[in-house]
């Protein structure tokens, strides 16, 4: 019996209650029992949550319903976004196809929080493609007909920002620009050049706070943007530090909700592992920041930047440079220092209506996976997403995606960022929060909500037992 | 003028709080109940949970919520069904936020679906108890506000359900010591002033008495508060001498009386007076 909850160290439900459920009985004989039995229920409390929706009808036409459940099941957006919030949406744009964020997917979300009662924030939908990719018409911003296969074909992202702004909506596309001007980093390390808004930002509507650090004794620079609303003139989002307009930061907060695909990272036709295994909610981080290759036109991934390394040649590049095996893992753990030093994300959401399997681009190495995931830190969501999703489909099945063998790339990615303190590779720390319409079900959560909804005055007495109904029916 | 503070053992009210269901989809009832509203850090408030099925079949999947604020922990010291202890339920908690801002939910689940294995029933009218207690270890006041029941009548398949409202809210304290609430007595020519100390917001009453066994509440108020208790007859040159003592329980308590042979009264009619606060 399954209610879509999988229990801590891949126990039934079954398993977990004659396990616990005697030893709590056990209670009332023995006072000896209740430390022990309290203390499982703090371990119980503490799990990290997975949520995956998978299976919703309407993937292939408006592609909503996977995304309203998961906000159903993330008890909606209002948990994570205020009304005034600027909110910015960081997809992944630079690849076609499958290679960017579902188009339906965003939309889906960015429906949500505009529906938050009082919504009078703007949302935002940016990436930094880092001068890579194949050129205009192949990006997600700018996706033409003919490169969104797998992926929604209404809208590329741009379309789907001016399809709000024509009902008067404040959503808008931003796409983020390197800054090519050099500034002179700190004497002391770890340290900062840090943008100041009074400033105003350049031409590129994009400026940079760059935080400089030594990695594994390279000079590494790290950094976000502070770049212009396309919404409302005047106004500075800054990443970090919140909205700056009228001469200072106004306290209006700026949320980051991520939202990766889901995608084998391989350059090599047919599919295969290279250097970092899975391209998702981790290396995402890499069009959250400055990538400089040399000149405003392409040179090289391993640019070095008057002796200093960007987050990509300071892991992967030179890494693979000199033959050392672990390019994954550094790379997890810059983006680790990212999250820890520049600012975090309020939620990942994981795009995998289709699933690049072989790779980004390839339309038929991707499979219909028809799943969107979330959770609170990327490395525990990427563990899923590859375990669960990614490295169950494709022929052969990509078996280098599973992060649980422990012998690929991938692991060595999330766990390179987890070593930075973010989130957990370890699954009996996780608990997978499932539901899949194919076979719907509830939860005990869901049925509590639903009351609190019922006294709220926001659901019916019929809602309550409806869920109740799917609950005690729920296998 | 005289001043002295004295701290006055705090008066743990102990008594049992019921608590009725604000809201049942059938004839069902649930009470929840403490058997005291303050207790010291560590130590243990036990919550007595009443349910009596109602309704007109038996009921199977249920499961008893408690959205408990966050920072208390809970254990589970019995759970009988129609009198009869059993052992083979769940008790499950969740997460900091997963209903209320700042609640956990904390659940104990008689029978799980779809097949109800741990055939626990709960026949019609029979009733089940939940007993367990809440800790903390530190000192604050915690408002235990929502708590639900559900359960689900296989027959009909008919959901059933019932909830709190506003009323069953219970406030409960933790404090680090016995001397959670203090007073302090001070003349002055208006009348003797008293300024109570306890925790921050939650109501406590000072009272007075001439006997120590018969009491009069002078001022309820939010901690902190001053009151002044008024001399209405004063004589002049009127010395009042400000006074401690232990009773029999060794409760502190303060307080004055006239040196001069003009009887001074005050506004409960007491010439000689004994002091407490406690919570209200």
């Amino acid at each position: 019996m399954n209610s879509g909850k999988k229990w801590p160290y891949h126990m039934t439900r079954r398993q977990f209650l004659r396990n616990y459920g005697i030893a709590s009985g056990a209670i009332t004989l023995s006072p000896f029992f209740i430390e022990r039995f309290s203390a499982v229920c703090e371990a119980a409390s503490s799990l990290t949550r997975v949520y995956k929706v998978m299976n919703a009808p309407d993937s292939l036409t408006t592609c909503s319903q996977n995304i309203a459940q998961l906000w159903q099941m993330l008890d909606g957006p209002a948990k994570f976004i205020s009304p005034t919030d600027v909110v910015v949406i960081k997809g992944n744009a630079q690849w076609p196809n499958q290679g960017y964020t579902n188009t339906g997917c965003i939309k889906a979300v960015v429906d949500a929080i505009l529906a938050i009662p009082g919504f009078s924030g703007e949302i935002l939908i940016c990436d930094n493609i880092q001068t890579g990719g194949l050129g205009t018409g192949n990006y997600g911003f700018d996706a033409t007909t003919s490169n969104r296969v797998n992926n929604w074909s209404t809208y590329n992202w741009n379309q789907l920002a001016a399809s709000y702004q024509s009902l008067g909506k404040p959503v808008a596309t931003f796409q983020w620009q390197t800054d090519t001007t050099w500034r002179t980093p700190p004497s002391q390390l770890p340290g900062w050049s840090a943008w100041n808004p009074a400033n105003g930002v350049p031409a590129s509507g994009t400026a940079w706070s760059r935080y400089f650090l030594n990695y594994n004794g390279r000079n590494t620079y790290l950094s976000y943007p502070v770049f212009q609303s396309p919404i409302t003139s005047g106004r500075i989002i800054d990443m970090k530090n919140g909205v700056w307009e009228n001469g200072g930061y106004s306290g209006r907060k700026v949320k980051m909700i991520s939202m990766p695909t889901l995608n084998n990272h391989c350059y090599t036709p047919g599919g295969a592992q290279d250097y970092a295994g899975v391209t998702s909610a981790v290396k995402s981080f890499y069009g959250a920041t400055e990538i400089f290759h040399g000149s405003p036109t392409y040179i090289s991934d391993d640019y070095v930047w008057n002796g200093w390394y960007s987050i990509h040649s300071s892991s992967f590049s030179q890494a693979t440079l000199n033959n050392d095996p672990l390019a994954a893992q550094y790379a997890g753990q810059l983006v680790g220092q990212f999250i820890n030093n520049l600012f975090s994300p309020v939620l990942y959401i994981t795009s995998a209506i289709y699933s690049g399997w072989k790779d980004r681009t390839d339309t038929n190495g991707a499979a219909y996976t028809n799943t969107v995931l979330a959770c609170t830190n990327p490395v525990s969501l990427d563990y899923i997403s590859c375990r669960d999703v990614i490295s169950k489909v494709g022929s052969p099945l990509p078996t280098w995606l599973d992060p649980s063998t422990k012998n690929n790339n991938t692991w060595l990615q999330l766990s390179g960022c987890n070593s930075q303190g973010i989130g957990t590779v370890d699954p009996a720390q996780m608990e997978v929060i499932t539901y899949d319409f194919n076979h719907p079900t509830a939860t005990r959560l869901d049925v509590d909500r639903k009351i609190r909804d019922f006294k709220a005055g926001t659901a019916t007495e019929q809602d309550v037992k409806d869920t109740i109904n799917l609950y005690m029916e729920s296998e | 003028m005289n001043q002295k503070a004295i701290a006055l053992a705090l008066f743990a009210v102990v008594f049992a709080v019921p608590g009725a269901f604000g809201f049942e989809s059938d004839n069902s009832s649930l009470t929840r109940s403490f058997n005291k509203t303050v207790a010291l850090v560590n130590t243990q408030i036990v919550v007595t949970v009443n349910f009596t099925n109602g309704g007109t079949a038996v009921s199977h999947g249920f499961y008893y919520a408690d959205q408990v604020p966050s920072g208390l922990a809970v254990s589970t010291l019995s759970l009988t069904v129609n009198g009869k202890a059993i052992t083979n339920y769940l008790f499950e908690s969740g997460q900091d936020g997963d209903v209320y801002v700042g609640c956990t939910p904390y659940r104990w689940v008689l029978e799980q679906p779809t097949n109800f294995a741990e055939a626990n029933p709960i026949p019609v009218q029979a009733p089940v108890q939940i007993v367990y207690a809440i800790t903390s270890s530190v000192s604050n006041a915690f408002n235990l506000q929502q708590f639900n029941w559900v359960g689900f009548e296989t027959t009909g398949t008919n959901a059933t359900f019932g909830y709190s409202e506003t009323g069953d809210d219970q406030l409960v304290i933790f404090t680090s010591s016995g001397g959670g609430v203090s007073i302090s007595g001070q003349d002055t020519t208006a009348g003797f002033m008293l300024l109570l100390n306890g925790t921050p917001g939650t109501n406590y009453v000072i009272e007075a008495s001439t006997n120590l066994f018969n009491w009069v509440p002078l001022e309820t108020n939010a901690s902190p508060f001053q009151f002044t208790d008024l001399i209405l007859s004063y004589a002049t040159n009127t010395t009042l001498t400000i006074s401690t003592n232990w009773d029999s329980h060794k409760h502190i308590y303060v307080y004055t009386t006239n040196t001069t042979t003009t009887v001074t009264t005050n506004s409960a009619g007491f010439s000689r007076r004994f002091y407490r606060g406690r919570l209200f």
